[in-house]
């Protein structure tokens, strides 16, 4: 659990969560004063007592971008001050690790100001929350989901999502419920994931379904199957709003293979027979 | 103990006549930027050129103990890129790691 608790006290401060935010938008490496710029006009009170264009710069240098380093979310180039925002490959084995949930809710739940990361509980009240979710969105749907009946439920929310011309992408592991969608959304972008984690074998307790909304709503449910009784546990962990310390971590778990689906979508529209 | 405390003025010795640099903490100064800008003109390196302060020294801990407006006396010695660090509350000292030459 070591990596993980840097991890998490990493990202449980705003400083260097507005940073990694910074970085995401960058896409390349950028040069510390550039991002000192950044931050002097978009987050400076996130840098306190040090303010000053300059005096972000000195801070982003002697301490926030070399401490995001060694936890491994950027790689920071003291030679030429440039910093760019790392993979988090090193991370992604723990995704799936109960524990690392369990002390991700205590911890952001514990900061107090306000109730960020939220809890659903009961396969009922996830599905309600999953339909809110589909709703919501504006621009752009990312739905991963391990339940053939419960996305049936969703249909018709996905239905008036694309009639709002939200952009819909659709991952699932059961080729059956893949081509039915394909059938029904013709606007719907469907792949087949490949990430290991939603295809890992029956490892409990496993992730039901990943819904991100307009890339500032996230939920995310597990179900464990492990239990002695008939039903399946179910809960889920939603965060709302760009800031968000859920959206933040799934936002950048995610990042890059959010941005490679947008070039696959271009291959998947032209194999499309119509 | 200091013989350089310049609590404004300009530095005017070059390099080699240095034994030590004494600067104060300025109004709204982190102590630590403080450090480095005392380091920064000691050696006449800028500020980016120096090696990350955080990798000899936890920065959050000097920037909440020596924050100024507190004096009850706590002095905090370290080195750091060839040179021997003093923080006290309201000023920052550098010499060469030997110690100043007397």
């Amino acid at each position: 659990m070591k990596q993980e608790n840097e991890l998490l006290r990493v990202l449980s401060s705003p400083r260097n969560r507005a940073i990694l935010k910074l970085l995401n938008e960058e896409a390349r490496a950028i040069d510390v004063s550039k991002l000192a710029a950044k931050i002097a006009t978009q987050h400076a009170e996130t840098f306190q007592r040090s303010q000053s264009k300059e005096g972000i710069r000195i801070s982003l240098h002697h301490r926030d971008l070399p401490k995001l380093d060694s936890a491994g979310l950027v790689t920071y180039d003291i030679e030429d001050n440039v910093a760019t925002l790392d993979h988090f490959g090193a991370v992604e084995p723990e995704w799936l690790d109960m524990e690392f949930f369990g002390e991700l809710l205590s911890r952001f739940q514990t900061g107090g100001e306000r109730d960020i990361v939220g809890v659903v509980e009961g396969r009922q009240d996830v599905v309600q929350t999953a339909r809110k979710l589909v709703t919501n969105a504006d621009r752009e749907l990312f739905i991963m989901i391990d339940d053939t009946e419960v996305f049936k439920k969703c249909f018709d929310s996905v239905q008036a999502a694309t009639e709002r011309d939200v952009d819909v992408t659709c991952g699932t592991r059961h080729a059956e419920l893949r081509d039915v969608v394909r059938e029904r959304f013709q606007e719907v972008t469907v792949w087949d994931p490949q990430l290991d984690w939603m295809n890992a074998p029956s490892r409990n307790p496993r992730i039901a379904r990943l819904i991100i909304s307009d890339r500032n709503e996230v939920l995310l449910s597990l179900r464990d199957e492990s239990d002695e009784s008939d039903t399946p546990t179910e809960f889920g962990i939603i965060g709302k709003g760009e800031d968000n310390p859920l959206v933040v971590l799934v936002r950048e778990l995610m990042g890059p293979r959010l941005d490679h689906l947008d070039y696959q979508s271009a291959d998947f529209r032209k194999q499309l027979p119509f | 103990m200091s013989d350089r405390a310049l609590p404004d003025g300009g530095f005017e010795g070059s390099r080699p006549e240095q034994s030590r640099l004494t600067r104060r903490v300025t109004d709204g100064e982190l102590t630590s930027h403080t450090v480095l800008r005392t380091v920064s003109e000691y050696i006449e390196t800028p500020i980016l050129d120096l090696p990350p302060l955080i990798d000899v020294v936890d920065v959050e801990f000097i920037d909440e103990t020596f924050s100024g407006d507190t004096s009850d006396g706590q002095t905090l010695s370290f080195e750091y890129h060839g040179c021997l660090i003093s923080v006290s509350n309201d000023r920052v000292q550098v010499s060469d790691v030997d110690g100043p030459k007397r």
